[in-house]
């Protein structure tokens, strides 16, 4: 029987955590922990119509703030509430009626989501699922549209402290964010800060 | 570089990113209809007079095929010619011996026009163009087949016959004899390789003044149902008689700025438009803001409520148009519009009924405090008392509420049109048919319709068109 097939880089990514995890020490207590994260992120193949695009810009800002709780369990639960700029551009849209069209458009979402977190060794692994609002402001003729929409999606990350001390850690992490019902993708990277304000 | 001063466990990221970013993306679009290569033998072909399609409408008997259409077909075409007036698609065909060829075309040679065949099996359709070959001596037809519950699709390819019915044709005279369609099918954009034969069975169920309506949703097929267009666009209109369809229902907004627009939901969302910025009420955008950021599914843009109108008018020969008002406020711009086509229509000498459609109780009391009753021509779904308190010509009553025959009746009796909505599935389609014996039905599956009213379908009492 030959062995399971696994992909290279699967294989390199176990290869490098191999030492991460046997240095690992499980948590002995629990904990509410908040993290915030800042960092940037942009979208996965938007579609827009960049043919008549004059100006875009994919992706900015990436906020989040986490309340997780850990226990002496493998899997710790957490809400994260998220804001990420996810595109912006001015477009100059040839139509039959109005002549030619310049919107000035931007489009951003605000998220809630949840699920569970497994930390291994240094890093932690988390998904979850969540109300995804996606806000809409565009500005066309001198009129400024805002309108939002609400969908359902999907949340992964795959994060680690880089700098740990009792109660305080830094971090890096990188996330992807799938707004299903929208066929949105979104990926980002931030720096997190994480403190334990509850510990028993 | 960014990741030069990270510690080396951090290395794995770089790899787990990559992996994150192959499983990430938007969703695609549906699938289309096949064509032939390099355009088939259609490229090389002469075009057939509009007058000989009307020779294809009625049943015919499927012999080799079967398994994929059955065994009975129900044959509609039009015949829409280039910068002429009205088509041949409305009028009695015969194909039989003896038969008239069809009228109701001016004669002006037109490659515009399709045949279509409908099937109860598989709920399949087939969408062909005629094309005269060998200086008139045949016809071929070619276009693609489809079932309409799946994605199934593929090419098709037929000839008539016997060859003096196909020369006859080709000349714009009715045939001799009755016609046979000899030829293949095929799988996806395979060349067509299963055999397919057809042999004429009988005429269309028609007489003077008794119309039976397939009456297709949202333009002509949901964005969903990915027959070609997506729902309510200008291009599923000009499909919708091909899909077997004489007359379409389209859904009726307006814009912040107060332009009647075409689109069903409430919101825009990725259900039905693409554009990363088109997502929210419908009516907190202005037109403005439409035309910049929105496409239809498919690609197409959004229509204005006039521009549907007017491709109606004088690019199809369909015969109704159902204004299914979506919001109180636009009635009265809808029934201005309709008001207007309708005498444009006139003068044309082209027969289009534009009807308001009042299925909600606000829109309704929107149409009788503007005081368009007896102006304009109006459907209700409310009750039937509603019918004779808007005086509407027609009522539009859910298909839930049964098929009523007292009140079809009554309502018959009185010159009204009774349509129920809406009817996809072929027990229900049949039921209504017998029982009910409505004037039209609404639906998403117009071929289905058109299929079993050839098949068991009674036409309605004589009534005056809506």
């Amino acid at each position: 029987m030959s062995p399971p097939a696994t992909t290279p880089a699967l294989a390199a990514v176990i290869a490098l955590s191999l030492p991460a995890l046997a240095r690992a020490e499980g948590p002995s207590r629990s904990a509410l922990e908040l993290r915030a994260l800042a960092g940037y992120g942009g979208m996965v193949a938007p579609s827009v119509s960049h043919e008549h695009e004059l100006y875009a810009s994919n992706g900015g800002a990436m906020l989040s703030a986490t309340l997780l709780y850990r226990s002496t369990l493998p899997l710790s639960p957490f809400v994260e509430l998220g804001y990420a700029e996810l595109y912006a551009s001015r477009e100059r849209v040839d139509t039959a009626e109005l002549g030619a069209l310049d919107a000035e458009s931007s489009l951003a979402t605000v998220s809630f989501v949840g699920g569970p977190a497994l930390d291994l060794g240094l890093f932690r692994v988390r998904g979850g699922i969540g109300l995804y609002r996606l806000l809409v402001e565009s500005t066309v003729l001198g009129v400024t549209l805002h309108t939002a929409e609400n969908d359902l999606g999907w949340f992964a990350s795959v994060g680690g402290d880089v700098y740990r001390t009792e109660r305080f850690r830094l971090g890096l992490e990188l996330r992807a964010l799938l707004v299903s019902e929208a066929g949105t993708a979104c990926l980002g990277v931030g720096l997190t800060a994480a403190g334990d304000p509850l510990v028993w | 570089m960014l990741l030069e001063p990270m510690r080396p466990e951090l290395r794995p990221w770089l790899v787990i990113l990559a992996l994150v970013a192959t499983t990430c993306g938007p969703t695609g679009a549906g699938s289309r209809h096949p064509t032939f290569p390099d355009g088939g033998l259609l490229a090389g072909a002469a075009p057939v007079p509009a007058a000989s399609f009307g020779a294809f409408r009625g049943t015919w008997t499927v012999g080799p095929g079967a398994d994929a259409f059955g065994d009975v077909v129900a044959a509609g075409s039009t015949a829409s010619t280039t910068g002429g007036a009205g088509g041949a698609g409305g009028a009695g065909g015969a194909g039989g011996a003896g038969g008239t060829g069809g009228a109701g075309g001016t004669g002006t040679a037109s490659t515009a026009g399709t045949v279509s065949l409908f099937a109860a099996r598989n709920e399949a359709y087939v969408v062909l163009r005629a094309g005269c070959l060998a200086g008139g001596t045949e016809l071929v037809l070619e276009g693609y087949w489809r079932y309409a519950a799946s994605s199934d699709t593929g090419l098709v390819r037929l000839f008539v016959g016997p060859p003096d019915a196909a020369r006859a044709l080709c000349e714009g005279s009715a045939p001799a004899t009755a016609l046979s369609l000899d030829g293949a099918y095929g799988e996806g954009a395979d060349l067509p390789d299963a055999p397919l034969a057809l042999a004429y069975r009988s005429p269309p169920k028609e007489e003077p003044g008794r119309t039976f309506h397939v009456v297709a949703h949202r333009g002509g097929c949901r964005t969903s149902d990915d027959c070609g267009a997506s729902e309510n666009s200008l291009e599923v209109l000009r499909l919708a008689e091909s899909l077997g369809a004489d007359a379409v229902e389209v859904d009726v907004r307006l814009t912040a700025d107060g332009v009647p627009i075409l689109y069903h939901d409430d919101d825009f969302s990725s259900r039905l438009v693409v554009g990363e910025y088109c997502r929210g009420p419908v009516e907190a955008f202005t037109f403005a803001h439409v035309r910049a950021l929105c496409r239809l599914r498919f690609g197409e843009e959004i229509p204005t409520l006039e521009a549907a109108m007017r491709t109606m008018v004088e690019e199809t020969t369909l015969r109704g148009l159902w204004l299914d008002v979506k919001r109180a406020a636009a009635v009265a711009p809808a029934a201005e519009l309709a008001r207007k086509y309708m005498d444009l229509a006139a003068a044309a000498g082209r027969h289009a009924s534009i009807v308001t459609g009042l299925g909600e109780r606000d829109v309704f009391d929107a149409y009788v405090g503007a005081g368009l009753v007896g102006s304009a021509r109006c459907l209700t779904e409310l009750e039937p008392e509603d019918v004779h308190a808007a005086d509407c010509r027609i009522f539009a009553p859910r298909w839930t509420r049964g098929p009523m025959p007292e009140t079809v009746q009554a309502l018959q009796a009185e010159g009204r049109i009774v349509a129920f909505w809406t009817l996809d599935e072929m027990d229900f389609i049949d039921a209504f048919l017998r029982e009910a014996v409505p004037n039209a039905l609404l639906t998403n599956r117009p071929g289905l319709v058109f299929h079993r009213f050839a098949m068991l379908g009674t036409l309605p009492p004589p009534a005056p068109e809506p």
